[in-house]
């Protein structure tokens, strides 16, 4: 397949065959550099042998200094060609993607980006290169915020560009997010949202699904259970699992808790099943109901929750925009009863006023991710809306976000700050942390 | 006797065997030396061109790719530098295989 970009993506021209072949070649190419230097390193060690029974040899003395140094120089020169070829097959891909989008897509946002950013604006027209240069595009790691780690080591006049333009959603999102004063049109025609099919995956039999939250931390750790394990449980592909837990009490009370996960697809493709993809994030960072919204309420109703029980939400990354959504639209129309939300890295600032003052949210963010600042707003400061935010040293833009590496220590450091907001949400949040039994239901979301 | 017992025998007979000065090998030791840096030399005999053929493929991939992108020259830089290192390790590697035929026809027989 041959594509032509150009125009907007200044004027580059790419064949992604072209691109994948040479990719290839230079991978080829390190492995027999790799074989090679095996070679030479059997040599050495050989040397070795006979230097050790004529150590005053000085013709093996040097042999041995230069085979050293020819292997030391085949390793680096097979990494760098490997580094190559993985670029390489990045930029196939990211070509590939831009031909399969909507022709008018990318013309749609740089209109969208000059608007926002003035005529000064030239970021889109040096993303590609970018992206490539960066070596990490969400289309091709599924990680953007890998790609904005590279961005801020390889090309840091982009990064001043986005950062003076108030846009470090485009870094995040790779492509599309600071595009939001036009994002609108863009979901209507091209992301459409579709709408949800509800599965029950079972029952969660392994034992951290059994265990009753006793803080805040644990709560975390529900969220992130669902989160790492959605693909092996369904046994689908993975995005869209949700838990609906059932805390039974020891005086015969219930209180459910929902685990929402968050973004596990990054493609930009127009149609995507998996409802915890970009066109969610556009959506839901504007408060606009999603179709993994309208599943997790179908969901809940499904396992047979009331409407007089409490729920908690508990949402990561897009799963917490989705629980703001959820808690604002099922206690709006009396569908059920939520009562708090906890937030993990999520950018509800432009939403989470909307939810209902009986609603309590806890909205977890740490410094150093950059995800929570999405929104461009910081959260209301409001008696229902606490916001928690904790610097917690991450290596990378990815681990800063993660539940695992820092939303865990995050919580933890909520709970133990002594700070009597805290010890005032957590006091509200009791009943769902004194249960003596859980039951975990499964249940996948996809987008019809 | 091998090479390894060879080398044990002589660290025992004589402590001067593992620093600078040469000593005086047996003939069993001279003649196990002299098969060991045969082998070596006919591993690596194909090394060096085999590296310079490499160079030459990588260096020749960068340079056929259309691809037309502000990144492009420099990547392509890049694979002419790798392609100058392997060649500059195929010289390093023919310097090794010369100094081990020296040392094959230096050695006492």
């Amino acid at each position: 397949m041959s594509v032509t970009v150009a125009g907007g993506l200044d004027a580059v021209r790419a064949e992604p065959d072209a691109i994948r072949l040479a990719g290839a070649v230079l991978d080829r190419t390190a492995a027999e550099i790799d074989e090679s230097r095996a070679e030479s390193s059997t040599a050495y060690w050989a040397l070795w042998t006979v230097a050790s029974l004529d150590a005053g040899a000085a013709s093996l003395g040097s042999a041995q200094d230069a085979l050293d140094s020819v292997q030391r120089t085949l390793d680096e020169a097979a990494d760098d060609l490997r580094v190559i070829a993985r670029r390489l097959r990045i930029a196939a891909r990211l070509y590939e993607a831009v031909d399969a989008l909507d022709g008018g897509l990318f013309a749609h946002l740089g209109a969208a980006l000059g608007g926002a950013f003035g005529p000064g604006w030239h970021g889109l027209t040096k993303l590609p290169d970018a992206l490539v240069t960066g070596e990490a595009v969400g289309l091709a790691t599924g990680s953007p915020l890998e790609a904005v780690d590279a961005f801020s080591t390889s090309d840091p006049q982009l990064l001043d560009t986005i950062l003076d333009g108030g846009a470090l959603a485009l870094l995040a999102s790779a492509t599309l997010l600071p595009a939001l004063a036009g994002v609108d049109e863009l979901l209507q025609h091209y992301f459409a949202d579709g709408r949800p099919v509800v599965t029950p995956a079972g029952t969660d039999t392994a034992v951290p699904a059994t265990l009753a939250p006793r803080s805040l931390t644990d709560l975390v750790d529900g969220a992130l259970w669902r989160d790492a394990h959605e693909e092996d449980t369904a046994g689908v592909t993975a995005g869209g699992e949700i838990d609906v837990k059932f805390l039974h009490h020891a005086d015969g009370s219930r209180s459910v808790i929902v685990d929402i996960p968050g973004t596990k697809d990054w493609s930009l493709r127009g149609f995507d099943p998996d409802v915890t993809n970009l066109a969610s994030n556009l959506r839901a960072i504007q408060g606009v109901p999603t179709t993994y919204e309208r599943g997790v309420l179908d969901a809940m109703q499904r396992a047979g929750v009331r409407p007089d029980d409490h729920v908690l939400l508990v949402g990561h990354s897009l799963g917490g925009m989705v629980a703001v959504e959820v808690a604002r639209d099922a206690v709006g129309s009396g569908r059920f009863r939520v009562t708090n939300v906890v937030t993990a890295g999520s950018p509800v600032g432009n939403t989470v006023g909307s939810v209902p003052r009986s609603v309590h949210v806890l909205a977890l963010e740490n410094a150093e991710d950059l995800v929570p600042t999405l929104d461009g707003r910081a959260n209301p400061a409001t008696r229902n809306v606490l916001t928690v935010t904790a610097d917690i040293p991450s290596h990378d833009l990815g681990t800063a976000h993660h539940l695992d590496n820092a939303y865990e220590s995050v919580a933890e450091a909520a709970e133990h700050s002594g700070e009597p907001a805290v010890d005032y949400y957590l006091a509200g949040a009791e009943q769902y942390l004194d249960a003596d039994s859980v039951r975990t239901e499964r249940y996948v979301i996809k987008r019809r | 006797m091998t090479v390894l017992d060879i080398h044990i025998f002589t660290r025992a007979l004589s402590p001067a065997s593992t620093g600078a000065h040469r000593v005086a090998m047996t003939a069993p030791a001279r003649a196990a030396a002299a098969d060991e840096v045969a082998r070596t030399v006919a591993r690596l005999g194909m090394q060096p061109d085999l590296l310079r053929a490499l160079a030459t493929r990588a260096a020749a991939a960068a340079d056929a790719l259309l691809w037309r992108s502000a990144g492009a020259p420099a990547f392509r830089d890049r694979v002419h530098t790798d392609a100058v290192r392997l060649r500059a390790a195929a010289d390093t590697l023919d310097a090794a295989l010369d100094a081990l035929r020296r040392y094959a026809a230096d050695l006492p027989r």
